[in-house]
């Protein structure tokens, strides 16, 4: 029986070797998908039931600005993922979420640069849920796409802006996956780095440490100092790049010990 | 964003300005001039708006 069953299936398969359907074509045996099957959402850190949350914001609407990974909060109304220009072809999209009470609208960025947060917070066109839209920029590539929600924000969850026209399951990443997609924008060192030295003099030293991802562009980065003993470490754009934020470190005095011990956020956001 | 002050970096490598120190939000951070970095473009904007001076550096310290 179990043998018949799998001599159909192949036959099935065979049989409909150039036949078309949607989503999908079969050529050679083979299920040749029009939009991939995996990688398929455009938005990071959709789960919002389980966020990537390094800032530690209280709720996706805790605070004006980013709150969980990739989520820009306007402090009022609007909230907002910018999906990045160079993950943004040409063609149609399809958005769907989970969550009662929720209202999205897109646009693409007015500039091809980097912008404060959403670039500006007019020119959206609606979208309904399980609805799609349309992108088709001059210069593929060049411009980022915006993605607003308002409403009950609190209710909205499982984000997905895919290629296509039909919505499908949201797509459940792994988490350590999830992770490394945000720390493309932002990243937290999470623990309590040290530099010490043998202070001679109070003249000034670089260091640098390495990102778990490379960013986006060159990041600014913060420096929470949590122990000083004769040593101030200070974040140094000359040697930060998008692969390392560097430092630099200042004894207060040339008395031999100096031991700093420190924490740093790298913002690369769009 | 609230920029509560902004002064140049310099380097002795690289030479003349090679960031920006800048208090944002009630936080210091280190800014590139890279003009895809989004705190750099809003000092850029706050600037051309009249609103914020990007002060000169201090005289570079020796380093190592």
């Amino acid at each position: 029986m179990a043998g018949y069953v799998g001599s159909r299936i192949v036959n099935t398969l065979t049989n409909l070797d150039g036949v078309a359907i949607d989503g999908a074509a079969i050529t050679n045996s083979t299920i040749v998908p029009v939009t991939p099957f995996t990688f398929r959402n455009r938005i990071i850190n959709g789960n919002l039931s389980n966020p990537i949350n390094q800032r530690g914001a209280a709720s996706i609407t805790a605070s004006t600005g980013y709150t969980y990974d990739r989520w820009y909060y306007d402090g009022s109304t609007y909230l907002y993922q910018g999906i990045e220009d160079k993950n943004v072809n040409n063609g149609t999209y399809v958005i769907s979420w989970e969550g009662s009470g929720i209202n999205a609208a897109w646009k693409v960025s007015t500039d091809t640069t980097a912008n404060n947060g959403p670039d500006a917070t007019t020119g959206f066109t609606s979208v309904s849920n399980g609805g799609t839209f349309t992108v088709n920029e001059g210069t593929e590539y060049s411009k980022h796409l915006w993605i607003r929600f308002d409403g009950t924000l609190s209710n909205l969850d499982k984000v997905m802006v895919e290629e296509g026209t039909v919505a499908t399951p949201f797509e459940h990443r792994p988490i350590g996956m999830e992770l490394s997609l945000c720390q493309r924008y932002y990243e937290i060192s999470g623990n309590q780095s040290r530099y010490s030295m043998n202070a001679s003099s109070t003249i000034s030293y670089y260091f640098t440490e390495g990102f778990n991802v490379a960013k986006r562009t060159d990041p600014a980065i913060t420096v929470n100092q949590t122990y000083n003993d004769n040593l101030t470490i200070a974040a140094n754009a000359a040697s930060t790049s998008t692969q390392h934020p560097g430092f630099s470190a200042a004894p207060a005095t040339a008395d031999g010990r100096a031991l700093g011990e420190y924490e740093w956020t790298a913002d690369a956001e769009l | 964003m609230n920029i509560e002050s902004a002064q140049y970096q310099t380097d002795e490598i690289k030479g003349g300005n090679t960031g920006i120190t800048a208090v944002i939000d009630g936080v210091t951070m280190s800014i590139p001039l890279d003009p895809a970095n989004r705190h750099y473009t809003e000092i850029l904007r706050q600037v051309e708006a009249g609103t914020l001076v990007i002060l000169p550096p201090d005289e570079p310290e020796p380093t190592t």
